[in-house]
């Protein structure tokens, strides 16, 4: 089964039907959506930015990380199953969009960049911990981390317009 | 909001150069709301961070060192939600002046700005539990701004008519 036969398949389902034709399924799961984005990607930004010593220079880097990163993930999780549920609503027109295929690739890059986080350079942490940022492996990360989740962010709100049947109709491309 | 502003004033935003432009144009909404979002996710993140060191549960430092470095932030995500706002607005003002999730989600800013400025400025908020509920309440009004937001595009949020 090729992937857009399996993506037509979803959109068939009952489950997927009652997603995009009930009244509050799919606004509420959008708004939740925009929440976990505002407590995840809003405490990301945070500790990035400490990385790249723009913020708190005054607090040790690992009470950053220790303390918000449990926010994040919680964020992060609500943001992925509430995403999952709005896929599962309107999987055809998603997938129809370069915008949603884009984000998609790019969702792996930040986790990958979080991983290498916690293998490569958090390790070392105690050596650079009271300084003003990380050393440029960390400020990297930092970097990396925050344009990705810009760009994720313009392409999750773009996926929205290019999927919209009146936003299609003007032949935008 | 119809109800302390006039209709007059509604009608005369719409009527500007700026709105009737947004209004006629595919591409500027999306381009005003994908710098909404980011203002917001900048905003929401900082009075979240903020809120959660307020609540002893964030970083620990003294919550007023965190917001005067947290501040410009917050700002700036503000001023940009606030610059890209007010256009979206004006594009279809009389709209959103009948809107009743519009109207809550103005209330609701001015309520969580007020709260905010109330942690940062009454003495003895940080680690009591009069600033622990305050926190709480600010954080209720800053989030619920994001589901009033959403709302405004679909009634059945709050069972309000959107417009």
């Amino acid at each position: 089964m090729s992937l857009v036969a399996l993506v037509h398949w979803i959109n068939e389902t009952a489950f997927s039907q009652y997603l995009r034709e009930s009244e509050l399924a799919f606004p509420l799961t959008e708004a939740i959506h925009l929440i976990g984005l505002g407590i995840s990607v809003g405490t990301i930004v945070w500790v990035d930015l400490r990385l790249m010593g723009k913020v708190m220079r005054d607090v040790r880097i690992s009470e950053v990380v220790s303390r918000l990163e449990p926010w994040a993930i919680g964020g992060f999780t609500v943001m992925m199953l509430s995403g999952l549920l709005l896929f599962l609503g309107k999987p055809d027109n998603y997938y129809s969009t370069a915008a949603f295929k884009l984000k998609m690739l790019l969702l792996p890059l930040a986790g990958l960049n979080v991983l290498v986080f916690h293998r490569r350079v958090f390790p070392n942490v105690a050596r650079w911990d009271e300084g003003v940022a990380a050393p440029w492996q960390g400020r990297m990360v930092g970097a990396v981390s925050m344009s990705l989740w810009i760009v994720i962010i313009v392409l999750g709100r773009w996926t929205a317009y290019f999927a919209d049947p009146l936003y299609r109709s003007m032949r935008l491309f | 909001m119809y109800r302390i502003l006039p209709q007059s004033f509604f009608e005369w935003c719409a009527a500007t150069p700026i709105g009737r432009f947004i209004a006629a144009s595919v591409w500027t909404m999306p381009i005003l709301e994908t710098f909404h979002i980011m203002g917001l996710a900048l905003l929401l993140g900082a009075a979240f961070t903020l809120n959660l060191t307020v609540l002893g549960v964030g970083v620990r430092i003294p919550s007023e060192r965190l917001a005067r470095q947290l501040f410009p932030w917050a700002f700036g995500g503000l001023l940009i939600a606030i610059v890209t706002g007010i256009p979206m607005f004006m594009s279809a003002a009389p709209l959103y002046g009948h809107s009743g999730p519009f109207a809550l989600k103005m209330s609701l800013l001015v309520s969580a700005i007020v709260l905010q400025t109330v942690i940062h400025k009454v003495p003895r908020m940080y680690g009591s539990t009069g600033g622990r509920i305050v926190a709480c309440l600010t954080l209720v009004c800053w989030f619920g701004i994001a589901y009033a937001g959403r709302a405004i595009a679909f009634s059945n949020l709050l069972g309000m008519q959107p417009y």
